[in-house]
């Protein structure tokens, strides 16, 4: 697969918490021809099912296992139009507002109609020299923001409603290394290994039903891949979220190289499925790192692992820098090798995988 | 519709202790739906067939429940402590008159606060009258509830105020609904008269599990933006029946949203659009339900929310009520 | 099982292995092993019919898990970094000893100690302010990095060395009472002629959020939930009556409401009549705090009624936990009574 190809294509998607309906297509078409079928449910979910392609040797049902990675992306909306003809912005997912100063967005409006028309504008703010020298030291609030579409008002009121989707801008951009920026890697990029994985198995054996899920509602509480565990009744689950790789302002034990995918380790994780993972990662040589979380995983794992009588999940992290903005940065090298460990972890499931889990 | 909201919101009942709300509910719409459930959290689940060969199951949820106080401790001297149930604001509560469910009458008083200390709700404590420990617990027990005393009364030409309108005014906009539908409609119509919103939609969730909705439409209030210095949500009283596109709980389904608001075009009603960058209605609770439900929250524009005069006005509820009649039709 | 076993057994959430097998093993002992199964979570569900008919299901619930550390690094001089699973003040920490690893057949866990900075060389600004759990560390003696990693991979549970101490007047010292007095309690109720169709749950990580409970809530579907629970006892140390939450050596706690439910009214008066009746000493929590299974019970599925019954427990969460042997005992007469009038 190429990679950086499929990071430019879904960078150009959009798919707010919510809101997923263009870009759940859009990837629907990316899993159609490497699955048995795809499906799309009420939250915009994507399901996407391989079918086992051996047999158990007792002739008993396929182990179903989860993969989830979700495709809802942070974005605004716009919360008022304001007598001058900008836009207040309320927040869907946890928009930094640091970021948003003089960035350009794309305001999606529906105007009188409903057909939604693109507009490109950009987030301003009250000039420096006339703020307070109090004010000049903090940072803007969201609320201190306003999105300008240098038009009239009048005009503006025709177009924009409240309730409009306003989407960041953050196009993929190749650098040394192949290492790759762009908006949304959180966690498209994530959806990107899942392809990898089911593109690999394309040429491998498996004795489960494998069921691939781009998830929705994750920026805002993990809620689809909720949805979707109660759908699929899966035996097992794989997450794959994004994690904090390091940068200079980074504490100790909050952040793992960039280089590598990382599991984490927890009461969340079960601690002998993610013996299993670590050793398919020896045996395959691919570079594991591992943290911890005490309890919430900020993922969603959260939810799957409570999801009907609970299903006992593992949480595979693929590093990444400034998360949260429009140029996440991260390792093209980190997705593959993803998709690899996940695609022996799957092959390699055999049928008394779940024989030691809890003694 | 005065009457009705005035009889419903004049009912006791806090977070936990809807009984008499659903027994007053279920007098009035008995003899409009088909079927009615009580369940484990007290929900009040009246369903009413659909006619179509497969019909869609769309559920309706207005809560029951509103904000109150619960007795904690009992001085020696007969003072009650109390906690919150649901979001009680202090600022809104001090030196109120209270009323217990079996007719116990109180007045909720903050004692003096330290300087530098924070007023909290250990500092708050009613006063029933009680000389002392004993003649209290004659009175009320620990766990009893208390809540704003009724007071209901019309503001200006259309309005109303009331505590308790929070959700009182949906279940009276619900109870209207069912008895204004025709005697057959399409889809199976699941009113839900749910249960302790207010300490984070719990009612509504294991309603929703046994309602197994296609489509979920929370009835509930929401803020406004139109008195001195507030500013969101852009949301004004009088101004129409508000669809609620986000809130912190939940991001209404897009379609739905369309749907809901064409419906208040066909109906001829104002219809405002809601984003509201607080709170959380039954539609979260739906949403998440078993493998995902479709969902939008119709809201009433209400003053002051979560005080003891919550005023709406009667203009939206009519809107309310002529856009779900079209919409369900 | 002894009182004395669970209580220093080692279990922190997410690792209780060693209760869980405990646990199985006597469940399955008494009811037979058609009628025990570990689910997909780890809970241990027992289940034992009743004697009448038609009588609505009931689930009794304790949770296995305990709060405790684990190791997530190493300091360059062989220090273990941790972190608390569960609510944990760092404040109870400084000058303690744990235990590094379980105790199991082919291993003994290590002894550690939680050192701090000796109080001759700590500035006035040290005196005051809390140490945080990123500046303790867990000194097992190890001389460097490389040896600290051998001995104790990453994640390796680390709980309390507290024995398990009777003492004063009829007052329990130990770790992990909150919750192990309840599964001591789910364990002698195995025996109860219960009227009602009843599965008896051992859950697990409740101290993380109730993750156990939430599972076998909905598998099981109950109509009636009782947890029994290690709850704050409040009451030493001259608090304002009104704030002691209950009262260690009073009787179990009934609670009307705490963070995570309310309990159906219906039920908490008749647990308290029942209570009365049967001469079972009994105190009401006096507060709406904490949170524990009687939330995941009550609303999962299409929900359950549901009762909480607690063990007072001072100093809970600490490696020090005192209770009254009269609470211990008095949870399992009300359950007792509850299974059997």
């Amino acid at each position: 697969m190429d990679i950086f190809a499929y990071l430019e294509g879904m960078a150009a998607q959009h798919g707010p918490s919510g809101q997923e309906a263009q870009v759940s297509a859009w990837l629907a078409e990316r899993f159609k021809p490497l699955c048995d079928s795809v499906t799309i449910d009420s939250l915009y979910n994507v399901i996407a099912l391989k079918k086992a392609t051996r047999p158990t040797s007792d002739g008993s049902p396929a182990p179903k296992v989860m993969l989830s990675a979700h495709q809802d992306e942070i974005a605004l909306m716009v919360a008022d139009v304001l007598p001058d003809g900008t836009l207040r912005m309320g927040s869907v997912g946890g928009v930094d507002p640091r970021i948003l100063p003089a960035s350009t967005v794309m305001v999606h409006a529906s105007g009188e109609t409903g057909q939604i028309r693109q507009m490109l504008g950009v987030v301003g703010a009250t000039p420096p020299h006339l703020l307070s020298e109090a004010d000049r030291g903090h940072n803007y609030k969201r609320e201190d923001l306003f999105v300008d579409l240098g038009m009239e008002t009048e005009a503006v009121k025709k177009l924009v409603q409240i309730g409009d989707l306003i989407t960041l801008q953050g196009p993929a951009t190749r650098l040394l290394n192949d290492r790759a920026a762009s908006k949304t890697m959180d966690d498209r990029a994530c959806v990107g290994s899942l392809l990898c994985a089911a593109e690999k198995l394309q040429t491998m054996n498996h004795l489960c039903d494998i069921y691939f899920v781009a998830s929705t509602q994750e920026e805002v509480g993990a809620w689809g891949a909720y949805t979707a565990a109660y759908t699929v009744d899966p035996d097992l689950a794989v997450v794959l979220d994004v994690t904090h790789a390091t940068i200079p302002a980074s504490k100790p034990d909050t952040t793992v190289p960039l280089d590598a995918p990382a599991a984490t380790y927890g009461p969340f994780v079960q601690h002998k499925l993610l013996d299993r993972l670590k050793k398919t990662a020896k045996d395959y040589g691919v570079a594991l790192n591992t943290e911890y979380a005490t309890s919430r995983t900020g993922t969603d794992t959260d939810l799957i692992q409570i999801a009907r009588e609970g299903v006992p999940c593992v949480l595979i992290d693929l590093p990444l820098k400034y998360m949260h903005t429009t140029v996440e940065l991260l390792d093209m090298h980190a997705i593959s090798e993803c998709g690899r460990l996940l695609a022996h972890f799957l092959s390699g499931l055999t049928e008394d995988w779940g024989a030691e889990l809890w003694n | 519709m005065f009457e009705l909201i005035e009889k419903l919101v004049n009912v006791y009942g806090p977070s936990g202790r809807e009984d008499l709300v659903a027994d007053t509910i279920e007098k009035l719409v008995k003899a409009h739906v088909d079927t009615i459930t009580r369940d484990n959290l007290g929900n009040l689940i009246c369903e009413k067939k659909g006619t179509a060969k497969a019909p869609k199951r769309i559920m309706l949820s207005a809560h029951m429940d509103h904000i109150g106080f619960i007795v904690v401790a009992v001085e020696k001297e007969g003072y009650l402590r109390v906690m919150p149930v649901g979001g009680i604001s202090l600022n809104v509560s001090r030196t109120r008159h209270v009323s217990f469910g079996n007719g116990v009458q109180g007045v909720i008083v903050q004692e003096p606060v330290r300087e530098g200390e924070t007023p909290a709700m250990k500092h708050m404590f009613i006063d029933i009258g009680a000389k002392d420990q004993e003649e209290a617990l004659a009175m009320v027990q620990l766990g009893d509830m208390a809540v704003y005393s009724n007071d209901c009364f019309r503001l200006g030409q259309h309005r109303v105020a009331a505590p308790a309108m929070d959700d009182r005014i949906a279940c009276a906009l619900l109870v209207s609904v069912l008895t204004a539908l025709p005697a057959k409609t399409k889809n199976t119509i699941v009113a839900v008269f749910s249960t302790q919103e207010e300490v984070g939609c719990r009612g509504s969730k294991t309603a929703a599990f046994r309602t197994d909705p296609d489509i979920g439409i929370a009835l509930d209030v929401t803020a406004n933006g139109d008195t001195p210095e507030t500013r969101l949500p852009a949301v004004k009283l009088g101004e129409g029946v508000a669809v609620k596109i986000m809130d912190r709980g939940s991001i209404s389904n897009p379609e739905l949203v369309k749907e809901l608001l064409a419906a208040g075009e066909k109906a001829g009603v104002p219809t405002q659009r809601e984003v509201l960058p607080f709170g959380a209605t039954d539609a979260m609770s739906m949403q998440t339900t078993r493998a995902g439900v479709k969902v939008c929250t119709l809201s009433i524009p209400c003053r002051y929310v979560h005080s003891a005069c919550e005023v709406i006005d009667l203009r939206d509820v009519e809107a309310a009520e002529k856009l779900l009649l079209t919409y369900l039709k | 099982m002894e009182l004395k076993n669970l209580c220093e057994m080692q279990g922190i959430s997410g690792r209780e292995e060693l209760v869980r097998m405990a646990v199985y093993h006597e469940c399955v002992e008494v009811l037979g092993e058609k009628n025990v199964t570990i689910d997909r979570m780890g809970n241990v569900i027992a289940h034992k019919k009743g004697t009448r008919r038609n009588a609505p299901s009931v689930l009794l619930c304790a949770h296995m898990d305990e709060v405790g550390l684990m190791a997530i690094s190493y300091t360059d001089d062989g220090l273990l970094r941790v972190r608390a699973i569960g609510g944990i003040d760092s404040r109870v920490l400084v000058s303690k000893r744990v235990k590094v690893g379980y105790f199991t057949p082919d291993h003994e866990p290590l002894n550690g100690v939680i050192g701090a900075m000796a109080i001759h060389q700590q500035t006035a600004e040290d005196r005051k302010s809390v140490l945080p759990i990123d500046q303790l560390y867990v000194d097992i003696g190890a001389k460097d990095q490389d040896e600290a990693k051998a001995k104790v991979p990453e994640g390796t549970p680390i709980t309390f060395d507290t024995p398990y101490t009777p003492f004063g007047d009829g007052m329990l010292l130990c770790k992990a009472a909150d919750d192990r007095v309840g599964c001591y309690n789910l364990l002698r109720l195995l025996h109860a002629k219960t009227k009602y169709d009843t599965h008896f749950v051992f859950t697990c990580q409740e101290e993380v959020g109730c993750r156990g409970a939430t599972g076998a809530a909905f598998r099981l579907q109950p109509d009636i939930a009782l947890v029994l629970e290690g709850t704050t006892a409040n009451d030493m140390g001259d608090i304002p009556e009104a704030q002691r939450v209950c009262l260690a050596g009073k009787g179990v706690a009934i609670s009307f409401m705490d963070n995570a439910s309310i309990a159906h009214p219906a039920l908490f008066q008749e647990m308290m009549a029942l209570a009365e009746a049967s001469g079972i000493p009994h105190q009401v929590k006096m507060s709406v705090s904490g949170g524990n299974e009687g939330g995941a019970m009550q609303r999962a599925g299409s929900g359950a009624k549901t009762c909480v019954l607690s063990v007072p427990c001072r100093y809970i969460h600490s490696p020090s936990t005192v209770c009254s042997f009269t609470d211990i005992e008095a949870q399992y007469q009300l359950c007792k009574a509850y299974l059997e009038k």
